[in-house]
């Protein structure tokens, strides 16, 4: 630091602007302060000024989304995500449509005992609401895994995905037959 | 190639008898199996240029088996203007890292395959400087950002003439993350780097984290944990997999997140060194 510092002393001494020499100073003694401190988070925050930049120069975005091949452990993840929003939303608009909306939830039952639907079709409707949470819970275990370090290797990854579909259907009839 | 085969053939001619020309007379005779190579155009010096795929159609008995060989056939033979990185031709330089048939990989070392087209895109989700060519500076930022070097306090007072020591055991900890070339395949084919590349630091850089963190010589863990504390750094992560799906070095850096996220939170610790670095 010091050495740096008596550099910049030099370049103090010289008519030049005294403000820019006092900034040059001032940015070498940071760094090497920085250097020193714990990691400083630079590069993260300098994501944002490079981005800005970036899109100055005009530069197009590649494609990401519409380039990128779904593949297996990719679509589990897609799905663990939107089971996941998918099932709270329905979660919170249910619970405002029973309290607000149906006199009480035996009633609300009532009301569509009273449709004389297909039983085919509440079966239906009982599997697609079923096994989006079944799916969650299993995938969910599988993250845990994962999150303790566990089943990394990408053949495990393909087979304990398959293994979650698997139980989450098994799971998921075997509840439906109830 | 054509290159190759004039320069034998000169001195084949002169013996009167050429073996590999002959072996590409026989190649020419046979019917061209054409293969089209759709490509990520994107011109910087023309002004409101939009992005577009341009079509290359390329003769594959006359060209070499991998991608980059394809690449470097349109721009020697077709397209000057094509614009891409390589350099060692051989996967160990990381330059050649775009996005082919879907899935991002190594130009150099990814065979060209026997559809009928195949799509080439820059890196996923990158400012593109011009065609293939991606804008790499965040996630080189981010790889100084994680202090990628041995640190310890008697560096400087170190005896220049010996050497740090390791154990074969503490060496072998650093296999399948020392291999990593940098080549940024992994962390641009990752949505949450996609999402947040400004604040999450994305496999390739977070394996790199972790391999300087569980170094038996370096002496930094605490301050490399606490860099890494926060909601984005490392916990961004979501364990999605498309790291170690397309890494061309066949590197699990979705493994090594897991294990720096446990270090992190203190529910592991780095374990003693088994042999004392200084003698
Ligand atoms: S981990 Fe693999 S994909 Fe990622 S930068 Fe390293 S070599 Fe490339
Ligand atoms: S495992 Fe983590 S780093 Fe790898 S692709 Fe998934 S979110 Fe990204
Ligand atoms: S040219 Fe070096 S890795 Fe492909």
């Amino acid at each position: 630091m010091s050495m740096v510092c008596r550099t910049s002393m030099v370049v103090l001494k010289t008519p030049q602007s005294h403000k820019l020499a006092l900034r040059h100073i001032l940015q070498q003694c940071s760094r090497l302060v920085a250097s020193s401190a714990p990691l400083q988070a630079e590069g993260t925050y300098r994501g944002l000024e490079l981005e800005i930049r970036n899109k100055k120069m005009g530069r197009p975005l590649s494609p990401f989304l519409s380039s990128y091949k779904m593949h297996f452990p990719m679509a589990t993840s897609l799905m663990h995500r939107v089971t996941g929003t998918g099932y709270s939303s329905l979660y919170y608009l249910s619970v405002i449509g029973v309290v607000g909306l149906a006199p009480s939830f035996p009633a609300l039952i009532e009301s569509i005992q009273s449709l004389h639907l297909d039983p085919n079709l509440i079966l239906a409707t009982k599997f697609v609401l079923t096994w989006p949470v079944m799916y969650h819970m299993f995938n969910g275990l599988r993250h845990l895994a994962w999150d303790a370090g566990a089943g990394f290797d990408l053949p495990m990854v393909y087979k304990s995905g398959f293994f979650v579909l698997g139980l989450t259907t098994i799971v998921t009839l075997f509840l439906l037959s109830l | 190639m054509a290159f190759r085969c004039g320069k034998a053939g000169l001195i084949l001619t002169q013996l009167g008898q050429s073996l590999r020309c002959s072996s590409t007379a026989a190649a020419a005779a046979q019917p061209p199996r054409m293969k089209t190579f759709s490509i990520y155009r994107w011109n910087p010096d023309k002004p409101g240029d939009k992005p577009k795929m341009q079509n290359y159609e390329v003769d594959l008995n006359d060209c070499g088996p991998m991608v980059l060989d394809a690449l470097i056939k349109i721009k020697n033979e077709m397209d000057p203007t094509l614009t891409f990185r390589r350099s060692c031709r051989e996967g160990i330089c990381g330059s050649c890292a775009m996005n082919i048939a879907g899935a991002n990989t190594l130009a150099c070392i990814c065979e060209i395959d026997s559809k009928a087209a195949t799509k080439i895109y820059p890196l996923p989700h990158m400012y593109v400087i011009k065609d293939l060519v991606p804008d790499m500076t965040n996630f080189y930022e981010q790889y100084r950002s994680i202090q990628p070097w041995l640190q310890r306090d008697d560096l400087k007072t170190m005896d220049s003439t010996k050497e740090y020591l390791q154990s074969e055991g503490d060496r072998k900890k650093l296999d399948g993350l020392y291999e990593c070339i940098l080549c940024a395949c992994c962390s641009t084919s990752c949505p949450a780097y996609w999402w947040n590349g400004d604040r999450y630091l994305g496999p390739a850089v977070l394996m790199q984290a972790y391999r300087w963190m569980i170094d038996s010589r370096d002496e930094a863990f605490e301050k490399r944990a606490d860099f890494l504390k926060d909601k984005y750094k490392l916990y961004k992560c979501h364990t999605i997999m498309n790291c170690t799906k397309t890494c061309p070095k066949g590197l699990n850096p979705g493994y090594a997140i897991a294990e720096a996220k446990l270090l992190v939170a203190g529910l592991q610790e780095k374990s003693k060194p088994e042999m004392k670095a200084t003698a």
